[in-house]
């Protein structure tokens, strides 16, 4: 499989060309963050860009992400307790008796926000919510931008590097029967939370959706479908531009990999397969978010029964369309979490 | 009132639900007293900004501005 990015063709199926795309992607990203756009930039945008500016330069002089080792195997011991010693998976401690659990799998864009983040880094508003709380967190030095696979459909740490074996965990963590138990995902992990929910269907009974990449099936994904198509482009449009972002790039390697490894449709692309479950699940979507909404119609393609779609009148700014997340924590997540009861 | 701080209480007001007072300014209520957390001051920042067409210095936000009434004081500047 060959890719072309930024003009330059790369070859998915050799492990060192891979290697440097995903090392351009990262300094493309740098390039972008330098740029003077000859006009004001976002407050969101610059502190992103200052994060970028800071990780990449701390790994250059380090060689490695390894110096951000000490930033993020920490959390916040007051309010939560570690039940792995890769700091995987975290419980928030509470003396009450709930009959609610909350599983979330934070997400994390790029480098910028998983080095400089502990692993309890969620919404106060999801841990003051009267309802148990478990953190699954990727471990952050396992999930290159493009050339490890994961995005959790490889588990979540070296110990735990399989859905299975995650899935297994997780068990293990919950020490008691609830009445509901919510799996909450954000964004690239949307396909992963479905993954999850349809593992674990015995005792999930609601599934809790922000907008994402609902699908890492090559032939399904949009992403890759609209790359393939304009790679085949006929002669009379070759000077056609194509207008693909970085993340979207990465995608695109990302589920080509998991294609080479034959990794199951029914972890790659669950939204096809959940229906089949009683899973009542809300799906919460931009109505500016323009980036995700071809996997948003990847979902409703599938009519399933126990999903709800919800379309969300709220951007962070003009150019910060695909985050809802400030909308639905301060909003949305208290009434679900009430209508649960 | 100063007009960056007529349109901070609005836009707390119709981002966030929140009403902020003139008694926690006064008594300078830190940011998470008055139900302001790091990605709502994010939001509100970014209104502000739009709306006046100004760029808040970032440094000054995150080392000088601790509570409601520094960000008050900070914003009244551009007014």
């Amino acid at each position: 499989m060959k890719l072309i990015f930024r003009d330059i063709e790369y070859d998915l199926d050799d492990t060192i060309d891979s290697y440097f795309l995903n090392e351009n992607i990262i300094q493309d990203q740098y390039r972008k963050s330098k740029l003077d756009i000859g006009k004001r930039v976002d407050y969101s945008t610059r502190i992103y860009n200052r994060d970028l500016k800071n990780v990449l330069h701390d790994k250059a002089m380090h060689g490695s992400w390894d110096f951000a080792r000490d930033n993020v195997n920490t959390y916040d011991t007051d309010k939560f307790e570690k039940l792995t010693d890769d700091y995987c998976i975290l419980r928030k401690k509470t003396d009450k008796e709930y009959d609610t659990l909350v599983i979330t799998f934070p997400s994390f864009a790029g480098p910028e926000g998983r080095f400089t983040s502990n692993r309890t880094n969620v919404s106060e508003r999801l841990i003051d919510q009267d309802t148990d709380l478990l953190i699954v967190n990727e471990d952050p030095f396992r999930m290159p931008e493009s050339l490890y696979p994961s995005n959790l459909m490889l588990g979540i740490s070296d110990t735990y590097n399989t859905v299975e074996l995650a899935v297994e965990k997780i068990r293990e963590c919950i020490t008691k029967e609830y009445k509901n138990i919510v799996i909450h995902v954000e964004s690239k992990h949307a396909a992963a939370g479905a993954t999850y929910a349809i593992q674990l269907n015995d005792i999930v009974t609601h599934l809790f959706v922000m907008s994402g990449a609902t699908t890492f099936k090559w032939d399904k994904s949009p992403w890759v479908q609209k790359y393939l198509k304009w790679a085949s482009r006929p002669e009379s449009l070759k000077d056609q531009f194509l207008d693909m972002p970085d993340v979207q790039f990465m995608h695109i390697i990302k589920t080509y990999n998991f294609k080479k490894m034959r990794i199951s449709d029914k972890i790659l692309d669950p939204f096809a397969y959940i229906g089949d479950y009683d899973i009542k699940i809300d799906y919460y979507h931009g109505k500016y978010d323009t980036d995700f909404i071809s996997f948003k119609k990847v979902v409703e393609e599938q009519n399933i029964k126990n999903l709800t779609m919800h379309n969300i009148d709220y951007k962070i700014s003009d150019t910060q369309t695909h985050n809802i997340k400030p909308h639905l924590d301060r909003y949305i997540i208290p009434e679900y979490i009430k209508s649960l009861r | 009132m100063g007009k960056t701080l007529d349109l901070l209480k609005k836009e707390a007001f119709d981002r966030l639900d929140i009403t902020i007072t003139d008694e926690q300014i006064e008594k300078a209520a830190s940011f998470k007293d008055v139900g302001i957390d790091s990605l709502d001051s994010i939001e509100l920042i970014v209104a502000i900004e739009d709306e006046f067409d100004i760029e808040l210095n970032e440094k000054r936000l995150e080392d000088d501005i601790k509570n409601i009434k520094d960000l008050v004081e900070y914003l009244a500047e551009f007014d």
